[in-house]
């Protein structure tokens, strides 16, 4: 297992090495010129000159490129914005809760509110209940992040005056944007787990169970969810990675100074190394996630470890 | 009939597929003394199964549903009681042994909590006691106790039959219900399990349904026989009964379809046809469209179930008269 585990660590870091090397090859290759777009239309010939000489973008590939791979993997330094002049990494350092805050989370509701749902859903197999939660979960599914979040500010905001449409604060600010994060991931859920259940339903270790005497509620929470749980958590991956692309979305909607926002003005201002900062910290930010869903599968399912642990033995032999 | 402990009357047991209705179980009614072993021979599909979890009320629902009849256990209506009520009586006084023994087990739980589970549920027992009991149960069935924390993947297809041996024994039930226990074993472990379920019947005193399309295992096993087609029991009696004198037209077509060690004829005699479909059952004997000896009367009307020697059942009106002429042969030859 630790051996799986540290696997595994050492994969995440060889996709951070390739998400640094892609990221940075596109900016490189992005045709444009970064001072062209910080110092406006009106700058002349030689101020633009001069600004990509102090930015150091006039260097060959492959110096800048092992520059950046020093600068970030040796000396745990991301530079500075070319847009503010701030060091990026205080700027993340500072926006970073917030996105970690919004996408755990909204991935937690996903779980939660899924699981829930798909339960519901799956034991009322083609009743009615089923067919509405399924058609509710459809509704989420198809709505765009940004239109749901512009409607309950409308809603909330400004008909009932219940939440603060945009900005930060306290933990009022945030219950609206980690609600609409998790809504189309809870939908998604939630058709997985009705329908890994429905999988589950007829199996006969279900009718063992429930030929022992056991109560129907624990036959479901004991017996059918641990076996339906393999896809759901596959699902969980997946839904974590909508929620990454979309916090950009949300953060932008209800205004939210987080990893996200940065990215995006960060891209549109060609402010090369804070997109690069950002999307390294998304990258490993999803490949933890991933890690820990990963290592969830082991502890559902003892088949899954006994895979690992003999991975082990054999090679100890 | 005091000593009467189990009795079904009429059970009927219905699938509802879309608009279609599956009659699995039509009418079927028989009786089981205490101790006693009855096996239900009959084709896949014949509706063994569904009287089995009809009897503990784990039909799937829907599609199936017991729509007539009664069960009694004791003396009390089985399809009369509360869900709560059935709860106590599942596992604790009847328990059942499915066919499969690689399905029959949470692939996600050691075989001893799923052990523990039905312990704990009927008796009051800390985890320790159960977890003893347990490990008791399972020494019974030849699996050393320190098995206890394995996972079903770690056992072998006898093994895990052992398991669920164990499992549903360990309550020490009244009654047993064992759908085809030995069917995905192979015949060397097939002989073991059985004795098995033999020596642990009884030293429990447990009385015991046995499920099985194989008439071999029957023999060994079991008191009485019912033989069931298209979910109606065609001809019920002792072993003695059925297998000395079959009466009907399918029973002998079953044995037919058995090789003998005695005769030398080297082609088997297999049932032409198939199993009616069971959402449109034939009038009269569902079984004449296959039977060599149908006549007109057979495909009208309800056959009623003929006596043919005390305790002796069979359905079909030929049974009645051509007994009495082999009745006699016999009596004659003085067989009985």
């Amino acid at each position: 297992m630790a051996e799986y585990i540290l696997k595994r660590c050492l994969a995440l870091i060889i996709i951070v090495f390739a998400t640094a090397f892609i990221i940075f090859t596109i900016l490189y290759f992005t045709p444009g010129d970064p001072a062209r777009a910080l110092l406006g239309a009106s700058a002349s010939d030689a101020e633009v000159a001069a600004m990509n000489e102090a930015l150091g973008v006039n260097r060959p590939y492959l110096v800048q490129l092992g520059d950046f791979f020093y600068d970030t993997f040796i000396r745990f330094d991301f530079g500075e914005s070319w847009v503010y002049g701030r060091p990026v990494y205080e700027e993340l350092a500072a926006r970073l809760p917030r996105t970690v805050l919004i996408g755990l989370s909204a991935m937690v509701l996903n779980l939660f509110f899924g699981l829930l749902l798909g339960i519901f859903a799956g034991t009322h197999g083609s009743k009615w209940q089923d067919s509405l939660t399924m058609a509710i979960a459809m509704v989420f599914i198809s709505c765009p992040d940004f239109w749901v979040a512009l409607m309950m500010i409308v809603l909330f905001s400004l008909k009932l005056g219940w939440l603060p449409p945009y900005g930060i604060g306290g933990p009022e600010y945030y219950i609206m944007p980690i609600i609409c994060a998790s809504l189309g991931g809870i939908a998604v859920n939630a058709r997985q787990t009705r329908s890994s259940i429905l999988e589950v339903y007829r199996e006969d270790y279900i009718t063992t169970a429930r030929s022992k005497g056991q109560r129907e509620s624990v036959v479901v929470r004991r017996h059918m969810l641990p076996n339906a749980l393999m896809p759901i958590i596959t699902t969980i991956g997946t839904g974590f990675s909508r929620i990454v692309a979309g916090s950009a979305v949300i953060e932008t909607v209800f205004s939210i100074p987080g990893v996200g926002t940065y990215m995006l003005s960060a891209i549109n201002g060609r402010d090369y190394p804070a997109v690069r900062a950002s999307v390294l910290f998304f990258a490993v930010f999803t490949c933890i996630v991933m890690l820990v869903v990963d290592l969830m599968y082991a502890f559902v399912d003892p088949r899954i470890k006994a895979q690992y642990s003999r991975v082990r033995r054999a090679k100890v032999q | 009939m005091d000593n009467t402990f189990l009795s079904v009357k009429d059970l009927e047991v219905i699938y509802t597929s879309g608009k279609k209705i599956v009659r699995a179980v039509n009418g079927v009614s028989f009786s089981l003394q205490r101790g006693e072993t009855l096996a239900l021979v009959g084709e896949t599909g014949a509706g063994k199964t569904s009287i089995a979890k009809a009897i503990m009320r784990i039909l799937p629902n829907p599609p199936g549903k017991i729509v007539g009849g009664v069960v009694e256990l004791e003396g009390e209506n089985l399809l009369e009681k509360s869900e709560a009520e059935m709860l106590e009586i599942r596992g604790e006084r009847i328990a059942m042994i499915f066919q499969d023994p690689m399905t029959a087990l949470n692939p996600l739980m050691t075989v001893g909590d799923q052990i523990v589970e039905g312990l704990r549920l009927h008796n009051d027992l800390t985890f320790a006691e159960a977890k003893k009991r347990a490990e008791e149960m399972l020494e019974q069935v030849g699996i050393p106790a320190v098995r206890f924390v394995e996972y079903p993947f770690e056992f072998s297809g006898g093994m895990r039959q052992r398991v669920v041996i164990a499992m549903a024994l360990a309550c020490n039930p009244d009654l047993l219900l064992a759908d085809e226990p030995t069917t995905a074993l192979d015949v060397t472990i097939q002989a073991q399990v059985l004795n098995l379920i033999k020596s642990l019947r009884q030293k429990y005193g447990t009385s015991m349904i046995l499920i099985s399309h194989d008439l071999g295992v029957v023999a060994q096993t079991c008191d009485s026989v019912a033989i069931v087609y298209a979910g109606q029991i065609m001809e019920y009696g002792t072993k003695r009964h059925v297998f000395k004198n079959p009466c009907h037209p399918y029973t002998r077509g079953l044995f037919n379809s058995l090789p003998s060690m005695n005769s030398d004829s080297d082609r088997l005699k297999p049932i032409e046809g198939t199993l009616p479909d069971p959402t449109n059952l034939p009038d009269g004997c569902p079984f004449h469209p296959r039977c060599p000896r149908a006549t007109q009367e057979c495909k009208i009307g309800v056959i009623e179930p003929v006596k043919v020697e005390p305790g002796h059942i069979c359905r079909c009106i030929h049974a009645g008269a051509e007994k009495s002429v082999e009745d006699s042969k016999r009596i004659h030859s003085g067989e009985v």
